[in-house]
């Protein structure tokens, strides 16, 4: 029963790339959502696996394609790797709810994340601090706590805070 | 290679280990560690509050046998933010560009991008604003054409007092000279490499020599290419500044290992200040620039908190380098207490002149 569940959830679930910034750093692929300001490093294969989801792709169609480098990927495998970075937020999900209900998707997806696969996926995920933090000075109205105020713009550190001084 | 003297390793003894860290870290292959992994802990805040983390996760990772994960993991963390923050920075700086060409404004990329595209990889050192030079000529067309295609998660700097305080060339005379790099098929103007190291040091020398990673900015662009190296354009005529930028060269050299092109002159070949290394090593050993509020809210701030008298004036003081560089004095040996003092009361001034007027 219950593979026959994790069965419909694999042909059934669709996954589609999130717009995010990717890039290639050593052998990972790097992801910077933006609107998060979260970044995730993916390991080779986990990378592989999101880039075939290109157009939206069911694990099925997603484990053909990973086969030719990887030829005994399961296609459990692929769906409960997808799912998890579905959950992280790379991936956008879409499900057929003629075929399976929400509920049964919950229970299927605990047995898929819980059951004995072992994913080959990394996922290392980082809050990225503002652009504005990573400036080298800080500006009007911002916190001088930890860099100084920009030079040059009559600007001094007041309270914590840079204010006009003249 | 520097040794730090016994005032250094009591002042200054974390801002000279992550010195030796960062020393070389940008060559590919990047040097072996060759340190223990209490040294890299130990500095790893410093390291990644100044802007060389990433750099020294660059260093490391090929040797992560070596260490244990909790002293690779910052680095790495660092590294990941590090180069999304970079890919997120390009990806905004080409659109901002797209536009600015497409309008027909002039504009010259100073810092950031046109300085990190010469590490070996994209997202070593940290990506701040985007500074852009625009012809004064075009400045208002400018700020409409970025307020219209600006996503605004990236802010946008068109101010750099640093041209009208250290040079007397103007706008015109730097983009002639310019060269044009891309950025995927966009064209951007960057400043040729003798000018820029100069642009980077006295930006270094403005905030204090605050951030490591700006000192190795310095060394990558000195080593990015094999060409001559016209030390005349890059010191100036006026032979004050170029000792400033000579001094900063120089530390780039004892600090970090830099290999300086040929024909330098003495300004630069000979040994900087003892103060002025010490300085440098004392910034790199505090992770938060110091701030120097204002002395006119001195009072008020005692009034409340009369015991912390000793800790309210040292935040006050503008370090030897920045207090040099306002009172545009020499780099000599002689000590630099009194133009401490002497910006000190020049700030106090300015205050007190500007609450007068608006009261």
């Amino acid at each position: 029963m219950k593979t026959q569940e994790i069965n419909g959830e694999v042909r059934s679930t669709r996954f589609k790339q999130k717009k995010l910034i990717a890039r290639t750093i050593d052998d990972e692929l790097l992801l910077f959502d933006e609107e998060t300001s979260n970044a995730h490093c993916l390991n080779g294969i986990a990378g592989e696996m999101w880039m075939a989801c290109e157009r939206a792709s069911t694990a099925v169609e997603v484990a053909d394609v990973l086969r030719t480098q990887w030829p005994d990927m399961e296609k459990e495998v692929v769906w409960a790797s997808l799912s998890r970075m579905a959950a992280a937020g790379l991936l956008e999900e879409t499900i057929d709810e003629e075929n399976i209900s929400t509920a049964r998707r919950d229970l299927i997806r605990k047995i898929g994340l819980t059951a004995a696969i072992v994913l080959p996926i990394v996922v290392t995920s980082v809050l990225i601090p503002s652009p504005a933090a990573a400036a080298s000075c800080a500006s009007f109205g911002q916190s001088c706590a930890t860099k100084p105020c920009c030079p040059g713009a009559g600007l001094g550190c007041v309270a914590g805070f840079c204010v006009n001084l003249h | 290679m520097m040794r730090p003297d016994r005032f250094m390793l009591f002042k200054a003894e974390n801002g000279a280990v992550a010195a030796v860290v960062l020393a070389g870290s940008w060559r590919r292959p990047s040097p072996p560690p060759e340190m223990p992994r209490e040294i890299l802990t130990k500095v790893s805040s410093l390291l990644i509050a100044g802007g060389g983390a990433a750099l020294t996760w660059f260093r490391i990772r090929h040797h992560k046998s070596e260490f244990s994960q909790s002293v690779l993991n910052p680095y790495r963390e660092a590294y990941i933010g590090s180069a999304a923050s970079a890919a997120a920075h390009e990806v905004e700086l080409d659109r901002l560009l797209q536009a600015l060409n497409a309008a027909g404004i002039r504009s010259i990329l100073l810092k950031g991008w046109s300085v990190g595209r010469l590490y070996p990889e994209s997202g070593l050192r940290p990506s701040g604003d985007i500074d852009l030079w625009i012809d004064p000529a075009q400045r208002a067309q400018a700020s409409e054409v970025l307020k219209r295609v600006a996503s605004g998660r990236q802010s946008v700097d068109l101010d750099h007092d640093q041209f009208r305080r250290f040079e007397n060339r103007s706008f015109d005379d730097f983009y002639a000279s310019c060269d044009t790099v891309y950025l995927g098929s966009t064209p951007i103007k960057v400043l040729r490499r003798e000018d820029q190291t100069r642009i980077l040091c006295l930006h270094f020398l403005k905030h204090g020599g605050w951030r490591p990673i700006w000192l190795c900015d310095i060394a990558v662009l000195l080593e990015s290419s094999n060409t001559a190296f016209n030390w005349e354009l890059c010191l100036g005529s006026d032979a004050r500044r170029a000792r400033w930028v000579g001094c900063t060269i120089a530390l780039a050299r004892d600090l970090l290992g830099t290999r300086i092109p040929r024909g330098a002159p003495r300004c630069v070949t000979s040994s900087p200040p003892g103060w002025f290394t010490r300085t440098i090593l004392r910034e790199f050993s505090n992770p938060s620039a110091s701030n120097a509020t204002s002395f006119a809210l001195l009072l008020p701030e005692l009034s409340f908190h009369p015991w912390r008298l000793k800790s309210a004036m040292r935040g006050r003081w503008r370090n030897p380098i920045q207090a040099t560089v306002d009172c545009n004095s020499a780099f000599d040996e002689l000590p630099r207490w009194p133009y401490q003092l002497w910006d000190g009361i020049v700030r106090t001034h300015r205050c007190l002149r500007s609450f007068k007027q608006l009261a």
